[in-house]
Formats: C-alpha cells, sequence, structure tokens
C-alpha cells in the first residue's frame, strides 16, 4: 500500500518541477525579451531626443538685414529678402518665413553653415504698408526662431 | 493493528522527509533560472539608465555651454561712429575682445572677415566701405548687432539733445547724408555734437579758432555752419514757439532755416540751405520766432539748419516756450 502511493508521488512531483521549470524559463524569457525591446526603443527615442535638444540649443541665428522688393512680372509681387546669420556650432536650414504674423509663401528654405550668412526670400501674399515698422520672423527646422521689427 | 499503524506512520514520515529533500534539491533549478533572468533584467535596466544618465549629463552640458555664450553675448557692447558715408570706427567700451564678423549699410554687406576689437575702449577703423550710405550695421561673432549712423534722430532723442552735424564748404569728396535739395557747397561733414541747449556763440577773430573738436581751422571766406535735429513734445494745446537770436546787425552773413514736421516725417527742407527762397526765418533780421500748432503731447521733428561766414562774432540762441525735448528709450 505504501509503494503504489510513492511511486505516483514521484511522477507528479517530476512533472511538476518540469513544469515549473519551463513556466519560469518561458516567462521569464518573455519578461526578459520585452524589457530589452522595452529599453532599447526607449533608449532609441532617448538618444534621438537628446541629439536633436542640443542640436536645438546650439542653433543660432540673427536676422542681419532685411528689404524688400517689388516685381514688375507678375505685377506688383512683393518679395522679402532676409539676410540670416549663423552664428551657431551648428548646420541649420530656415524653412520659415512670417510678416507680421503672417506666413510668406514660396520661401526658399537654405541650409546655412556656421559663421556664414544667406539670403532667404519669399513672396508676400498681401499688401505691406510703407513707412511703418515690419515684424519679420524667420524660423529654422528644429523650431528655433529670430523675430524683430525692421523698416520698409 | 497498532504496530503496524506505527509502522506506517514512520514510513510516511521517512517518506515525506525524503520528498522534501528532493523538493529542496529540485526547487533550486527554476530559482537559480529566474534569479538569472532577474540578473538579466536587471543588468538591462541598469546599462540603459546609464546610457540616459549620459544623454542627460550631455543635454545639460550642453545648456551650460550655451548659458555660457549667452552671458558672454550679453556682456557685448559697441559703440559706432561713422566718419563718413564710407568710413566707420567702432569702440569697445567692455572688458572683454569683442570680434565683428560683418559690417552692413544701406542693405549691402561693406565689409567681412573677423576682426578683434580690443577691450577698454580699444577701437577699430573701418574703411573703404564703398557702397555704404552713413548708416552701419555691425554684426559680432556671437550675434550681436550694433548700430550707428551719422545722423541719428533717435540718438538725439535719448540724449533728450539736439543732434549737430557741422559741414563747411571744403573740397572733399565724402558727401555726408545731407538732404538732397541742400546746396552743394556744404559738401563736406566735420563732425557730430550733441547739444542740450541750442545756444552757441563763438569769435572768430583770427578766422581759425577750433569751433568743434579741438583741431578745426576754419577760413574767413569759408561758408560755415550745421544741421541741427531733435524731437519736440508740445506741453500743452497752446501753440509752441521757438524764438531765436542770431549775431548783431548787420545780419547779412548768417542764415537760418527753422523746419518742422510731425514725427515720422521727412522735413520739409528748403531748396537750398544757403541760398533759399523759402526759408521759414532767413536774412533781414535778428530775431524772430515760429510757432508749432497741435495738441498736446504730440511730437515734431526739428531741423535747424544754420551758417555763417566771414563774420568774427557768431551767435545763434534758441529759446524754446511751451514744449520740451522728447526722451525716447534707447
Amino acid at each position: 500500500m505504501v509503494l503504489p502511493l510513492s511511486k505516483d508521488k514521484g511522477v507528479s512531483e517530476i512533472i511538476a518541477t518540469v513544469l515549473m521549470i519551463l513556466i519560469v524559463t518561458v516567462l521569464g524569457f518573455s519578461i526578459f525579451l520585452y524589457g530589452l525591446g522595452f529599453f532599447t526603443a526607449t533608449t532609441s527615442a532617448n538618444n534621438q531626443a537628446t541629439a536633436t535638444g542640443i542640436q536645438s540649443l546650439q542653433e543660432r541665428f540673427v536676422i542681419v538685414d532685411v528689404n524688400f522688393t517689388v516685381t514688375t512680372t507678375p505685377v506688383n509681387n512683393t518679395i522679402v529678402n532676409v539676410t540670416v546669420y549663423n552664428y551657431g556650432t551648428t548646420n541649420e536650414k530656415i524653412v520659415g518665413i512670417y510678416l507680421n504674423g503672417t506666413q510668406v509663401s514660396n520661401v526658399n528654405s537654405k541650409w546655412i553653415y556656421p559663421n556664414q550668412v544667406e539670403l532667404v526670400t519669399g513672396n508676400v501674399p498681401f499688401n505691406v504698408t510703407r513707412g511703418i515698422p515690419q515684424a519679420i520672423r524667420v524660423v529654422s527646422s528644429l523650431g528655433n526662431y529670430y523675430e524683430n521689427e525692421y523698416g520698409y | 493493528m497498532a504496530i503496524r499503524k506505527r509502522n506506517l506512520v514512520k514510513e510516511r514520515a521517512n517518506t515525506g522527509s525524503n520528498a522534501r529533500v528532493a523538493n529542496r534539491r529540485r526547487k533550486g533549478v527554476s530559482t537559480i533560472i529566474g534569479i538569472t533572468i532577474f540578473l538579466l533584467i536587471f543588468a538591462i535596466a541598469v546599462s540603459y539608465t546609464f546610457a540616459w544618465t549620459q544623454n542627460t549629463g550631455s543635454y545639460l552640458q550642453t545648456v551650460n555651454q550655451q548659458v555660457d555664450l549667452d552671458r558672454l553675448k550679453l556682456g557685448e557692447n559697441l559703440m559706432v561712429t561713422a566718419l563718413n558715408t564710407t568710413a566707420v570706427t567702432v569702440t569697445n567700451p567692455t572688458g572683454n575682445v569683442i570680434i565683428v564678423d560683418q559690417i552692413w549699410s544701406g542693405g549691402l554687406p561693406v565689409w567681412s572677415g573677423q576682426q578683434g576689437i580690443s577691450n577698454n575702449y580699444g577701437n577699430c577703423t573701418f574703411n573703404n566701405a564703398t557702397s555704404g550710405n552713413g548708416q552701419f550695421t555691425v554684426v559680432t561673432t556671437r550675434g550681436n548687432i550694433f548700430s550707428g549712423g551719422l545722423q541719428s534722430q533717435l540718438a538725439a532723442a535719448t540724449r533728450r539733445s539736439w543732434g549737430i552735424y557741422w559741414y563747411y564748404n571744403g573740397s572733399t569728396t565724402n558727401l555726408p547724408p545731407m538732404p538732397a535739395n541742400l546746396s552743394s557747397s556744404f559738401s563736406s561733414f566735420v563732425g557730430q555734437s550733441y547739444y542740450y541747449d541750442l545756444n552757441l556763440a563763438w569769435s572768430w577773430t583770427a578766422f581759425n579758432n577750433p569751433v568743434i573738436g579741438g583741431n578745426y581751422n576754419i577760413s574767413s571766406d569759408t561758408l560755415f555752419g550745421f544741421v541741427a535735429n531733435t524731437t519736440l513734445m508740445k506741453l500743452s494745446d497752446s501753440p509752441a514757439t521757438i524764438n531765436y537770436h542770431v549775431d548783431n546787425n548787420p545780419f547779412s552773413n548768417n542764415s537760418v532755416v527753422i523746419s518742422f514736421v510731425p514725427y515720422g516725417q521727412n522735413a520739409t527742407i528748403p531748396s537750398s540751405w544757403d541760398n533759399s527762397t523759402q526759408l521759414i526765418l532767413q536774412y533781414g533780421a535778428d530775431s524772430n520766432y515760429t510757432v508749432i500748432p497741435g495738441p498736446q503731447y504730440s511730437l515734431y521733428t526739428v531741423t535747424i539748419y544754420f551758417y555763417t561766414f566771414n563774420d568774427t562774432n557768431v551767435q545763434l540762441s534758441l529759446n524754446i516756450v511751451n514744449a520740451t525735448i522728447a526722451s525716447f528709450a534707447p
């Protein structure tokens, strides 16, 4: 009566142990793989965000000159010419110009290298009143901007 | 039966003890696996945390560098003095060397490069700005922009003074930014000065006493004069008056023109400074006045044109009633 009982208990214990090892292994590796993926993705995003943040911090530019020209073809098309100076340590791209809060169209986006100036132009889609200061804002691809008022 | 039961209990007890020992041995396997996996996950977390900390450190280091640059940028200051339309002197009154990167005038770059300006009032003159117009914008390597020009109405207003630009009929070709319809005989710019009151008097007995600066001489037949600008603010709704007194009789060798326009408009000036038929105040009287209408606190740009020649004692006195020189924040 004793031996058959012992034999039965032994089989179930081995199965239980093997099952336990399997469960622990599968669960453990699942958590490990999930964690590995999570940390890899998070760290990659963190690296990218940090690199972009550092580049954004290093972006420095200023408008050194603004003038307006009116073309004859098409008639009375006002073009704003903005000269931008990059005094930072990283390349930057000017992607937008705003005149008195309104976006200027057809901006010729340009890369500006450190210690270089570039002329950025755009079409003004409305009539500009002469004799009053015009608020000009230039925006970089990383979202930094410089704004000041200039005469026309 | 009793003995058999005891034996059975003993056997079961022995069997249980053996099972516990065996269980203890087998439990170690999953524990080791669990610990290993935990340690792996922990190691990954620690290594990635280390990477994040490094990123944060790099970002904060960049922030510190940029703050330092901002601090240096804010400490920059330059005095820009235009000598004429093609030359400008840049003076550095700060304690740090400032590097000039570009100079602009009239919408065009007239100089580029990198020129250090010594600290403690070191200065540098940039000549050959052939396309200049007398208004200069200086750009530094730290992104600061400083401006200065021959005629700066705002500068005079900021000082609550008259900005005076002196001329004579010399032969130099460095034309200052004089109003275009003034006489070309006043072609030479002598210098610029600021007066809180436009009350001037000097003797030219020898025709060589310095008038402006310490080393300027003038001959007896030289036309000599100035254009003085200021911005007046009316103090009441009543008309403001500018009284003037020039020299003494005979009033033949002097001319005074007073022009005033609402602030922001261009001055209406005589067709010719030294021989005008449109003088508001002109020859024939050594004292006169002009009246400025307009409501209280209205602003007017007032321009005085004055010249003299071959006169031993020169005198000009202005008395402004019911108005004061306006002040603008710099």
